[in-house]
């Protein structure tokens, strides 16, 4: 999940600044963003919920690898990257702790990956299938290519708005029943943020 | 080697001890006193956060959400990642547990009878008779239920909190604990705070996120 987290932060850096009808134009686009900030909304949709589960949150990106993905409410967890370093803090009975269990294997994914789609390298992705949509709401798929993958998740959707030349939402569809939709709001980009965001809990 | 061996006699023989609490004697029967917890009467969907203190000093968290219908002991509950990311899905229905998704770690059958235990334990008024009440000493009023399966529950009215659950073997061993820290005015369990007792034990804290009362 943090490799889609960082996966999400990726995509949302290309293509927000310019909008762009290729990937070729994606990843040189991708080349000209320094930062991108923003504040989400994330409703899990299942079949069982009488109403979808709220989560609020917020992201801080600056390249080439440095990432803060945020949960504020309803309970706090805090994904840093910096410098080839991984943290991960969770909320416990008494407040902020480091999650030790942070697998390093799974934090040289999420590395290669930012990597690989910094360079444009959207195709290589060993996890995903990328589709491009264009039409009146343009779309981005990313299907996965391993069936164990595919197993937890069926297809991320981006959905881009041409006018604004932003991302406007990201689901994350598990199977027919359940779904995370992620809504993205205050979308900054190339603004400086403080390096201590990669590397402090506050 | 002594160095090492000494601490590790000692830590195994604490353990034992700690783990060993057996079933308490009911000292001043009283069969007559009002129930000591009152357990939720109509459906509910409940979302819980889960802080889990796990085994070899491993903490998670989770988001808990649970559909239950205790007239017909029925449940559906699904465990998350604070992502959203659905890690387990279980219905249980007719005393069947039919599981819809189970991502590793949490396909295997023990993980998935046990958190149906603790659900259970924490939700549903226990199977089987009552077969004593009364007074623990230092601890509260206490109804004792004992199921077909040999296995007993001792739901506590407790000072601090609300109610506590023990739940033993049939060798009479501490197997769980679940203690209602707070509920809601509709009488919805807020806090919980749940215990595995014994080796690779562990202990959750759920806080409750939301809860709809289902019609």
């Amino acid at each position: 999940m943090k490799t889609i987290a960082a996966f999400i932060i990726i995509l949302l850096s290309f293509v927000s600044a310019i909008y762009a009808d290729d990937w070729e134009e994606i990843a040189k686009t991708a080349k000209n963003i320094k930062s991108v900030s923003a504040n989400f909304t994330q409703e899990k949709h299942m079949k069982i919920l009488a109403k979808p589960l709220i989560s609020k949150g917020r992201f801080f990106f600056t390249a080439p690898n440095s990432l803060r993905w945020e949960y504020i409410s309803p309970v706090k967890s805090i994904l840093m990257l910096h410098n080839g370093k991984a943290k991960s803090f969770m909320e416990s009975k008494n407040g902020l702790v480091e999650d030790t269990r942070a697998k390093a294997q799974a934090m040289e994914i999420v590395m290669q990956e930012i990597t690989s789609w910094l360079n444009g390298r959207f195709h290589d992705d060993p996890n995903f299938k990328p589709t491009l949509i264009t039409g009146k709401i343009d779309k981005i798929v990313l299907t996965p290519k391993d069936k164990s993958l595919s197993n937890i998740i069926n297809s991320i959707e981006l959905q881009i708005s041409r006018k604004e030349g932003i991302i406007k939402s990201v689901k994350i569809s598990e199977n027919n029943d359940s779904y995370t939709l992620l809504l993205f709001s205050d979308v900054d980009h190339n603004k400086n943020i403080d390096e201590k965001f990669y590397k402090e809990i506050k | 080697m002594k160095k090492i061996f000494i601490p590790v006699l000692i830590s195994t023989a604490c353990f034992l001890f700690v783990s060993c609490k057996s079933l308490p004697l009911i000292e001043q029967s009283q069969p007559d006193k009002q129930h000591p917890y009152t357990f939720l009467k109509s459906k509910y969907q409940l979302t819980h956060s889960i802080k889990a203190d796990l085994p070899n000093n491993n903490k998670a968290l989770l988001i808990g959400l649970t559909s239950i219908d205790p007239s017909l002991k029925s449940m559906h509950a699904v465990l998350m990642t604070v992502e959203g990311l659905v890690l387990f899905d279980v219905i249980y229905k007719d005393n069947i547990p039919r599981i819809n998704r189970a991502v590793p770690p949490f396909d295997s059958p023990d993980f998935s009878g046990g958190l149906l235990d603790d659900l259970k334990l924490i939700f549903f008024t226990p199977d089987g008779k009552i077969i004593e009440s009364g007074i623990l000493k230092n601890i509260g009023y206490v109804e004792r239920y004992r199921s077909d399966d040999g296995t007993t529950k001792d739901v506590i009215a407790v000072k601090e909190g609300v109610a506590k659950i023990n739940k033993y073997d049939s060798g009479k061993s501490l197997t769980r604990t679940a203690k209602i820290l707070s509920e809601t005015a509709e009488g919805v369990p807020r806090e919980i705070e749940l215990t595995a007792h014994g080796f690779l034990g562990y202990s959750l804290y759920l806080e409750l996120i939301n809860s709809e009362s289902i019609k």
